[in-house]
Parts: structure tokens; sequence; C-alpha cells
């Protein structure tokens, strides 16, 4: 039905999260219409972010520098560390403006069902970095699902014995993503966290 | 024939979709296991948001759609959330569910494996921390029972002998005890106490006696259950990997 290297496109477009066959077809067609300039910069962008961006080995977001540009920050608190799920969850953070320390990204949630375990996340890089830079206080930063309190329970047990641990005050969207978590109810689930017990 | 139907389930399992979207595993009373999509479920204004968190019982309202079914609406019934108090009740409410994920059969009812899970649910929320691991055991026995699955522990599967107040073996392929006597012909068995053959004697009974809620016995009667789970499912249960370290 397609010419061959269109049909790759539409495959491949395909596969993109939220993008079914129809969509995968009009982006394509899109795509090969516009200018061939700004078609080529986009591929030009994927072909960069890919190769450039990797991640930091000291907190595990992503980034194309290592250490990335906020661990590299002399003015982020070294003693106030930020436990995430996901890099982009770094990106909701950092909009309030309100934080100034630095943060750690597990890579996911603890998910005993499926089969993620701590040994799946930077769980251990995370209490070696704790003990290491002595740290003062750990923030958990995650949504209170189930998946997400096995994380914070989990985590807060292992690092208790070594530094002080908090987590965000309620009030945070209940099962939604943090991301989509507005700048003002975050600064102020950041500025009313409490202790972990 | 309306494309609007409803249904009271408990949430078991839920992945994200697309851009926002969430995808549930939910056990229901009428019609077993049923995989709905519910829209924009990520996002932080979400209506229904906290209610498609696991283990929530929803009154829901579905529209069976062309591929996915999707959930329209969702009325929370009850919501186990203090679960959450600790590790071990999180832990051990994920292991009943891969247990029940694995016993609810899709389009089919089993309001009987429902009911009890709900009750057991209750149970593992309110029960003393010590408590937890003979209600877990209690509970995955009991799932098992109304499955038609559970091991035999009152007689022994190789000969029909009554069991009584003695050890025995506990034979995998066999399913369930088998007496002392036959230990030696049989491969994939293992020996148990008199005091594990009491133990599993027990988790047929709708409740157990108050002086076994807290016993170190369950530790070995889970780690036997395990194992004729798995050697049942032929595969391993992922979150019991997890249990020792919620448990400890
Ligand atoms: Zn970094």
């Amino acid at each position: 039905m397609y010419t061959r290297p269109l049909a790759r496109l539409i495959d491949q477009l395909q596969r993109l999260p939220g993008i079914g066959p129809k969509t995968a077809q009009r982006l394509a067609f899109y795509l090969l219409k516009r200018p061939k300039q700004e078609t080529l910069q986009l591929a030009q962008s994927l072909i960069d972010a890919t190769e450039q961006i990797g991640v930091c080995r000291q907190c595990f977001t992503l980034s194309a520098e290592d250490p990335c540009d906020i661990c590299s920050n002399p003015n982020r608190e070294l003693s106030q560390v930020c436990v995430v799920a996901e890099p982009r969850d770094v990106i909701a953070m950092e909009r309030t403006r309100e934080y100034k320390g630095r943060y750690h990204v597990l890579g996911g949630l603890l998910s005993p069902m499926e089969g993620i375990g701590p040994e799946q996340l930077k769980v251990k890089e995370l209490v070696q970095r704790v003990n290491r830079d002595e740290v003062g206080e750990v923030i958990m930063a995650i949504n209170p699902s189930v998946e997400g309190e096995t994380t914070i329970l989990y985590v807060g047990k292992l690092l208790k014995p070594f530094t002080k641990v908090t987590r965000l005050a309620s009030g945070l969207p209940m099962g939604g993503d943090l991301e989509y978590a507005d700048e003002m109810t975050l600064a102020r689930a950041l500025e009313d966290r409490r202790e972990l017990i | 024939m309306s494309r609007y139907y409803r249904a009271t389930g408990i949430n078991l399992k839920r992945q994200p979709l697309g851009e926002a979207d969430l995808l549930l595993t939910i056990f229901t009373r009428e019609q077993g296991l049923l995989k709905a999509v519910a829209k924009g479920a990520r996002k932080a204004r979400a209506k229904m948001g906290g209610r498609l968190d696991l283990f929530v019982v929803n009154d829901l309202q579905l529209y069976s759609g062309r591929s996915l079914d999707q959930v329209v609406q969702a009325e929370t019934l009850h919501s186990f959330n203090r679960l959450s108090r600790d590790l071990g009740r999180l832990g051990s409410a994920q292991y009943w569910a891969e247990a029940v994920l694995a016993e609810a059969v899709p389009g089919q009812g089993h309001p009987e494996l429902f009911d009890l899970f709900l009750e057991h649910l209750g149970r593992l929320e309110s029960c003393a921390t010590p408590e937890i691991m003979a209600q877990l055991v209690h509970g995955l026995y009991q799932f098992l029972q109304v499955s038609g699955v559970a091991p035999v522990v009152d007689y022994c599967t190789s000969t029909g002998r009554v069991l009584s107040q003695e050890a025995a073996g506990f034979s995998l392929p066999l399913g369930g005890l088998v007496a002392t006597e036959c230990l030696s012909d049989l491969t994939q068995t293992q020996p148990v106490t008199q005091e594990q053959v009491n133990a599993l004697q027990w988790l047929p009974q709708p409740v157990l006696p108050p002086e076994l809620l807290v016993h170190p016995i369950w530790s070995d009667v889970e780690r036997l259950l395990r194992r004729y789970l798995e050697f049942y499912l032929q595969r391993s249960v992922r979150s019991a990997d997890l249990l020792a370290v919620c448990l400890a």
C-alpha cells in the first residue's frame, strides 16, 4: 500500500506511546509535506538526543553532561537529596523553584507484582551516596500510590539509621503523576513535608 | 443492547498507557477479570485519580469499546488505605493479588473468591503487626480453597489415610500431605514436622485460633505454600521475593 520508506516511517511512529495507526499515518504525511530542511532538523535532533544524552552517574537523571548541571552546581545543597521515581519528576520539582538541594532518580517504583525489586532500581547507590556525602535529609518526592508507598516505606526503612527521611505532604494528586501536579501544589507539598515515622 | 454496563471491582494492576491514560486490570464480582482503560487518569486534576489505585473497590460504570473497555465512572465503595501503614501489609496484599490474578478468569464471575479476598484484605488492614504472616498464609490458603485448588491437608494424598497430630510429608505432584510411610516412594516430596501439619490443618477453617496468630511456624508454612503455588502455576511468585524485606 505504502512505498517502502513511508511504510517504515509509519511503523516507527506507531511504536510511540499514544500513537495509533491513523495518527502515525497523518504524522508521516505531514512530515513529508513540510520543507525538507525542517524535517531533516527533526531527524538530526533525534540523532543528537539519542547519541548525546546519557545518565548522570551521581543522580541518574538524563543529562548530556556527567555529572549533570545540578550535581556540578556548588550552590546546590549537598546535604539534601530529593528522591524521585523518574527523570521527568526532577523537571517537575525544578519548576517549583523552591528546592535548592540535589536529586536521586530511582528509575521506577518498587512493584513486587511486576518483579521490580530494589535491585532493578538505584537503591543501593542511594544508600552509598547518603553515607558518602553525609546527607542530612532525604526527601521522598513520590506519589502516594500503592507502589509509591511501598517504595517510600522500603527506602525509608533502609535510610532511617543514617539520616532524616521526610516525605512530601499530602495534597498531591492521589494516583496522578508527579509531573502533572502544578507548581504551587508541589511547592506547598515540599514546604509542608513531614518526617517518616 | 446498551454498550454501557456496571460492575463492582477491585483494582489489581495499573499500567500507564499513552500520554496520561491508565490501563487497569480489575477483578470484578460479576465478570471476573477485566481490562479497561481510564482516560486521562494520570493527570493531576483527574476526577478518578485516587479511585484507580490498587486495592480500591469501586462501583464502576463501563463502556464496552471496540478494542478496550473504558471506565466511565468510578464510585469508591471501599479503599483499604490502612494497608499503607507498613511494608508488611502492602507486601502481603500484593502477594495475594498475584495469587488472585492467577485464579480469576476473564469474563467469568467468581463472587466467592471476590468476597473472600475483600474479607481478608480487611483483616490484613486491621490485624496487629506480628499477626501479618499468619493472616497472609491463611488468606492465601483460603483463596486456593475457594478456587478448588488448595493442597490437601487432612489425609494422605497417596493412600487416603486420615492424618492426625503427626509428622508427615508434603508432595508437590500429589498436591498435599502424604503419610510418613509413603515418603520414601515419592519424588518432589519434603518432610513436614508435626507442628507444621497442625498449622496446615487449621488453614481450611474460616478463622485461625488466637493462640496461633503470632507464631514463627507461619514463615515455614508460607515457604511450603509458595513452593506449592509455584509448582501449580509453573512460574515464580514475584511478590514473595520482597516479602522477607517487607516483614523484616
Ligand atoms: Zn546529577
